[in-house]
Order: structure tokens, then sequence, then C-alpha cells
């Protein structure tokens, strides 16, 4: 990739670590929420507001 | 819900917009556009490497602009998102508008921040210095603080419903920057190039490049839509979990022995 290739290949190093990071961490914060939430009751689809 | 689903086909879209359907359409549409995004980036990224060619000035660090651009567009794109559902907070005062919105945030923080670095390892090799305090560069940088500011205006304020107006409000306030954004290379003399894609009279780059690049746009949109559904999902889920931990003490305090069965 000639003389500039350290600054490319940072540049995709950087931008796949925070993506990733991104994903890794909502993947954990969802797996997180539906262990927190099995311990309530079930609860139907007449769940109402956010 | 004061309707059966699919009862009333005019009730359709606020069907969606109600949480435990959002649940539900969010849990089958995630894979599939996370699946698309994987495609999509993978035959961009092969274009991208090796059949752009290197560009006749720049060499090889033309690269950087395969991701850079795509990012850039996003940071903006995330923040009109923001906007419209703000709009959705304060006028209808919908619930997943500000689930949508505070899900939104780190989203585009994370996608300005990229186009910030790569921006800088971009301009280190070609500019000779890795920051100018140029228009565009400058009014990329107050996106990112205004994407700070939102996230932790939310960890301020207590009350969701309280905090989301207010996040709401701010939001619409920083909207007056995507413009100063977009035509900072146009109204002021920076350092940055101006516009090469979406421009009057067409893009000025060549199409062995362009095309890579817009599959590179549309990989990463589709990559945060993805982001942004699993996102919001997570913030439905997490006010649920708050209401439900609320309702639990409420009820605890009236039966003590049954609370620690509940919560």
């Amino acid at each position: 990739m000639g003389e500039h290739a350290g600054f490319i290949i940072a540049a995709y190093a950087v931008t796949v670590a925070v993506i990733l990071g991104v994903i890794g961490w909502t993947l954990f914060d969802h797996a997180r929420l539906k262990r927190a939430l099995q311990r309530f009751p079930a609860r139907g689809e007449l769940d109402g507001g956010a | 819900m004061p309707w059966a689903p699919g009862s009333n086909r005019r009730f359709s879209m606020l069907k969606y917009a109600n949480p435990a359907n959002f649940l539900w359409l969010a849990d089958r549409l995630i894979p599939w556009l996370g699946g698309a995004a994987a495609v999509v980036l993978a035959v961009g990224l092969y274009l991208a490497f090796f059949v752009a060619p290197a560009d006749y000035q720049q060499g090889e660090t033309v690269r950087i602009m395969f991701i850079h651009v795509p990012a850039a567009w996003l940071s903006m794109f995330c923040y009109g998102l923001m906007g419209l559902s703000a709009l959705g907070t304060l006028v209808w005062r919908h619930p997943l508008a500000d689930a949508a919105q505070q899900a939104a945030a780190p989203l585009g923080a994370a996608f300005t921040f990229i186009c910030l670095v790569t921006g800088s390892l971009w301009g280190k090799p070609m500019w000779g210095t890795w920051w100018v305090w140029d228009a565009r560069l400058t009014s990329v940088l107050v996106l990112f603080i205004i994407y700070l500011g939102l996230i932790a205006l939310w960890r301020t304020i207590e009350e969701p419903a309280l905090a989301g107006r207010a996040a709401a409000i701010l939001t619409l306030v920083g909207c007056v920057n995507l413009p100063i954004i977009k035509f900072s290379v146009d109204w002021w003399n920076t350092l940055h190039q101006p516009a090469s894609v979406f421009r009057l009279g067409g893009p000025t780059i060549h199409p062995s490049m362009l095309w890579p690049l817009l599959l590179m746009a549309l990989g990463a949109t589709l990559l945060f839509l993805t982001l942004h559904l699993m996102a919001t999902r997570n913030e439905v889920l997490r006010r649920r979990l708050r209401r439900l931990t609320i309702v639990a003490a409420q009820r605890g305090e009236r039966a003590p022995l049954a609370a620690g069965k509940v919560v």
C-alpha cells in the first residue's frame, strides 16, 4: 500500500474497533436486560407505554 | 391496546409504533438488515481495495475515503433522524420517538468519532497536518460535542419523560449545525475539499471510485439502521424494566415478604 500504509491501516483498524465495540456493547446490553426482565412474570401484548 | 392487531389498516403505522409491536417487528427485522449490511459492506470493501484504482494525486491514501465519507454521511444522517424523533417527542409525545432518539445518540457519536479520526489520519499524509481549525473540521467537532452533550443530558435527568423533552429541545437547537457542516466548504475558505458526490452538476469523482464509495455508504447505512433498531429495542426493554421495578417496589412496600420474589 505504499509509503502511507500505516495511515490507511490505522484508519481501518480504528473503524473496525469502534464498530465491533458498539455491536458488542449493544448485544451485551440486550442480554443483560433480557436476563433482568426474566425475574418478572411474563407480560402480554397489553403492556402499554415504552 | 385499544384495537386488535391488524383490525384496522388505517392504524398500521401506529400499530408498529406501539412498543410491544415494535419489539416484535425489531426481532424479525434485525437479522435480515444485519445480514444485508454484512453482504453489501463485504462487496464494497472488495471493490474499494481490489477494483478501485489508487488516486493519481493522493495514491493509496484515497482508500481512507471509503470509510471516511460514509462515516461523515452517517454522522449527519443520524442527527437528522434524531431531529425527526425530537419532533415526535415534542409534538406527539410518543414514547417510542424518545427511545429512538436516545438510542441514536451514542451511534451518532461513534460515527462522528470515526469520521474525525479517519479524516485526521488522511490529513496527515495529504495536508501535512493532523488537524486544522477550518470551518468543516470545526463544525464536525461541534457535532461530536453536541452528541456527547445530549448523552450527558439523558444521564443527568433521572425522570425519563422530562429528560426526553429536554434532549428533544437541545436536539432541535443543534439542527442549525447541519447546514453549517454541509455548506461550510462553500461559505468559507477551507482546507477541506468541497463536495464531490452530492453536488449540482453531478459527481466529479470517477465511476471506478464512485461505485465502491456508494456501496460502502449503503452498507454503512444498513449497518447503522441495524444498530439503531437493536439500541432502540434495548431502550424499550430498559424502560419496561424500570417501570416493572418501580411497580414491584411499590407492591413491596405493602407486602414486604413478597418483594424478594418479585424484584
